[in-house]
């Protein structure tokens, strides 16, 4: 089993322009603000947020903190719902507009374990994939903290879901084409942070 | 490798981590639900005292007369809403305003209890399964929610996406699914089992486990990658 794992950017298209059954009411529930519609939401809907969240933060606490706002601010947010795409690609704008602060947060704690890490000399516990894939994973997020939050949003939505340049933009509400632009120089730069700390 | 693989790899790498990791989910919820009951009471309150000193200021003839007894049956219930020291009006204590009846968690009809007080040390992680008090903790810093169905999820998880064990994770995904078939986290018990089913090449049994995500009949954020895993496994076997 090879690249069949990598999705097209027009499956997840499609995935997400499709409503489940039963979303109009949920929204007109969420617009009325009736006791459960939040909760049906979250039931609904929190593990594509919390998965965004955790792939834009890089930190399962900020993710979780992120994932909260997100469904609080929904009552007040689902005023601008248009319904032209799915209400989770919805939840996902409203997550990009509350990450700032949990950005913060996750960059500060994960330099506070670098150093602590440092210091410790841990030995690995981990067998060497695993231990290389958590390498990876960790010399790439703190890679992204170092992109404009500009870039890096396009690249969680684009290779980290695996979304098309189009729905990107319509959930950044920029054109395509800025789209493209941002994601090429978020991977040159990413490119080259990840090549250095490569090297012996 | 190349610097396009390695960021490729490392992209991956990335986004199964951030899948691996078991989330609190029923402790988010709950605080989810405590924040919007705590932002709503303010705004309950300031709408009926606003409401009340609209209608008592308007001064007009119609309320005058008609209005009269209507505008003092609303100061009267403001007064006994909000008590005497809210209006300065004097009067009997105001009557408690009944409790908003609380949200039922997903499927079981269980309460929502208020949280406990927060309590001075940190709760330490339990090694094993500890019992679930009853409603929801507080998503504390640093700490997670423990709960018998969690602890056999996060086993199955370390033999599935750390130790690589196969074998031993199909056991552990059908033991989780067998004893808590309606865990908040089942559907995802669902999806890596049939990941292991991938993985163990057991081709039938893992295009029946991944149907119900790829067809839509269970509503998952994987279903994408579920049908693509369909496809490759439709394709003959050592083939690309």
């Amino acid at each position: 089993m090879s690249g069949s794992l990598v999705t097209t950017g027009a499956a997840m298209l499609l995935e997400d322009q499709a409503s489940p059954p039963g979303e109009t009411a949920l929204v007109d529930g969420l617009r009325a603000r009736e006791p459960g519609a939040v909760a049906m939401a979250y039931d609904r809907h929190h593990r594509a947020v919390r998965a965004f969240a955790r792939r834009l933060v890089g930190d399962d606490e900020a993710a979780e903190d992120l994932v909260q706002d997100v469904f609080v601010a929904l009552p007040s947010a689902v005023r601008r719902f248009r319904q032209r795409a799915a209400l989770r690609t919805f939840l996902i704008g409203i997550a990009i507009n509350h990450a700032r602060h949990h950005l913060r947060a996750a960059a500060r704690r994960r330099r506070t374990l670098e150093r602590l890490a440092r210091v410790a000399s841990e030995p690995p516990s981990l067998p060497d994939e695993a231990a290389e894939r958590r390498r990876l994973a960790t010399a790439l997020a703190r890679a992204l903290d170092d992109l404009p939050l500009k870039q890096r949003m396009v690249f969680l939505l684009c290779d980290l879901e695996h979304r098309s340049s189009a729905e990107a933009a319509a959930i950044l509400e920029i054109p395509d084409a800025t789209v493209r632009t941002r994601l090429h120089h978020a991977r040159e730069r990413l490119r080259a942070i990840l090549a250095r700390e490569g090297r012996p | 490798m190349t610097d396009e693989e390695r960021l490729h790899q490392a992209a991956w790498a990335l986004s199964l981590e951030a899948d691996a990791a078991p989330a609190p989910v029923a402790a988010t919820r709950a605080r989810i639900l405590q924040r919007l009951q705590q932002s709503d009471r303010p705004r309950a309150r300031r709408s009926s005292l606003v409401l009340g000193a609209a209608l008592l200021l308007s001064g007009s003839v119609a309320l005058a007369t008609v209005g009269q007894p209507l505008a003092r049956q609303l100061w009267q219930a403001v007064v006994d809403r909000y008590g005497p020291a809210a209006t300065g009006a004097r009067g009997a204590p105001r009557p408690r305003s009944p409790a908003r009846p609380p949200i039922p968690a997903p499927g079981s009809g269980a309460r929502i209890v208020p949280l406990p007080p927060p309590v001075a040390a940190p709760i330490p992680l339990a090694a094993g399964p500890s019992p679930v008090a009853g409603g929801a903790r507080r998503a504390r810093s640093g700490q997670r929610s423990q709960d018998p169905s969690l602890a056999l999820f996060q086993r199955a998880q370390r033999l599935h996406f750390h130790q690589r064990d196969f074998p031993s994770a199909l056991a552990a995904w059908d033991a989780f699914l067998a004893r808590h078939p309606s865990a908040p986290l089942a559907l995802e018990a669902g999806y890596n089992r049939a990941l292991c089913l991938v993985r163990l090449g057991q081709r039938a049994a893992a295009a029946t486990a991944l149907a119900p995500f790829a067809d839509g009949t269970v509503i998952h954020y994987r279903q994408a990658e579920a049908r693509a895993l369909m496809q490759a496994l439709r394709a003959p076997p050592g083939g690309q």
